[in-house]
């Protein structure tokens, strides 16, 4: 019994440790955002720098949508103070693809935040 | 006799709303400087902060930057404003410059501007016969810069009477000061539109 709680227990840790957390999760809402939708999220290390390029669609009319990226470092600590909000334009039924690039090396991770502004 | 009781307090009670309405002043608080601000269509923090960020990581993934072994030598040369409005392009370039130090992967030599400023300390320190000699900052020991970082801001501008609509490129280079090569260069545009 002992043995396999023991193999439960190890296999739900590695699973923790292995799970990359989804599009959700690495997305921040603030404001009425529901209308964009991510639909691709990725990252790489680009001459040593972390990269990641988000998709955003646009299902409304209502365009009015600034976002920006929290980079994170190895120990889940931000790298640097907080990104201004940038202004992103994007028509009804647009996607448009958002490269952010990390402002250290340091850089390990990424959330990508999304506001709205009046 | 009623009709003028009447009369002295309401009077009473306009000057008292006035009083207090003079006295409260106006309503100051702090707002978030990362905010995007949209007052009018001219250039703004926003418009600052966008321009900064994407030079600053733009320059960060270079090669130049990237691909030397240690943070490479740079100086600030001239980013010229040839739109039609006053922008203070060196709070531009101090923006670029502050990011870049932060990340550690690039060093900043004097620039041009602020000569003046070391070497009227490098004179004090070596001319005044105040300092200890040991603890003197020795003249012809500064260190050239291998990279100067130049570029330009430039607007257009179409109105109408009821639109204003106005485009900004803003352009940055890395250029190599011994071989005169451009090593890197970029663009932001940005495009606003004010309507009535």
């Amino acid at each position: 019994m002992n043995k396999y709680l023991v193999i439960l227990l190890t296999s739900l840790t590695l699973f923790a440790c292995s799970s990359t957390p989804s599009m959700k999760e690495m997305t921040v809402r603030m404001g009425d955002t529901d209308s964009i939708q991510i639909t691709d999220m990725r990252s790489l290390m680009r001459n040593g720098v972390l990269t990641a390029q988000v998709t955003i669609q646009n299902d409304s009319k209502s365009n009015l949508v600034a976002y920006r990226f929290k980079w994170i470092g190895k120990n889940g600590m931000t790298v640097t103070d907080e990104e201004a909000w940038k202004p992103v334009t994007i028509g009804k039924g647009q996607s448009t693809v958002i490269m952010g690039i990390a402002p250290t090396p340091d850089a390990t991770d990424f959330r990508f935040e999304l506001n709205q502004y009046k | 006799m009623k009709l003028h009781t009447k009369t002295i307090q309401f009077s009473a009670f306009c000057f008292s709303a006035i009083l207090l309405a003079a006295c409260s002043g106006p309503q100051v608080r702090y707002g978030d400087a990362k905010e995007v601000e949209t007052v009018n269509a001219n250039y703004g923090s926003t418009d600052l902060q966008m321009i900064a960020e994407a030079m600053t990581r733009s320059l960060l993934q270079s090669k130049a930057i990237s691909g030397s072994k240690d943070a490479p030598i740079v100086t600030l040369a001239d980013v010229k404003n040839k739109t039609s409005e006053y922008i203070d392009t060196r709070v531009i370039t101090d923006k670029i410059r502050t990011q870049l130090v932060k990340s550690g992967q690039v060093r900043f030599a004097v620039s041009v501007s602020e000569m003046q400023n070391q070497t009227d300390e490098l004179k004090r320190q070596n001319q005044s016969g105040l300092y200890k000699n040991s603890t003197i900052a020795k003249t012809g020991n500064m260190q050239g810069a291998q990279y100067r970082i130049e570029g330009s801001i430039a607007s257009i501008v179409k109105t109408n009477k009821d639109v204003k609509d106005v485009y900004y490129v803003f352009n940055l280079n890395l250029i190599n000061n011994e071989s005169g090569l451009l090593e890197w260069a970029d663009e932001k545009e940005i495009r606003k539109t004010a309507t009535r």
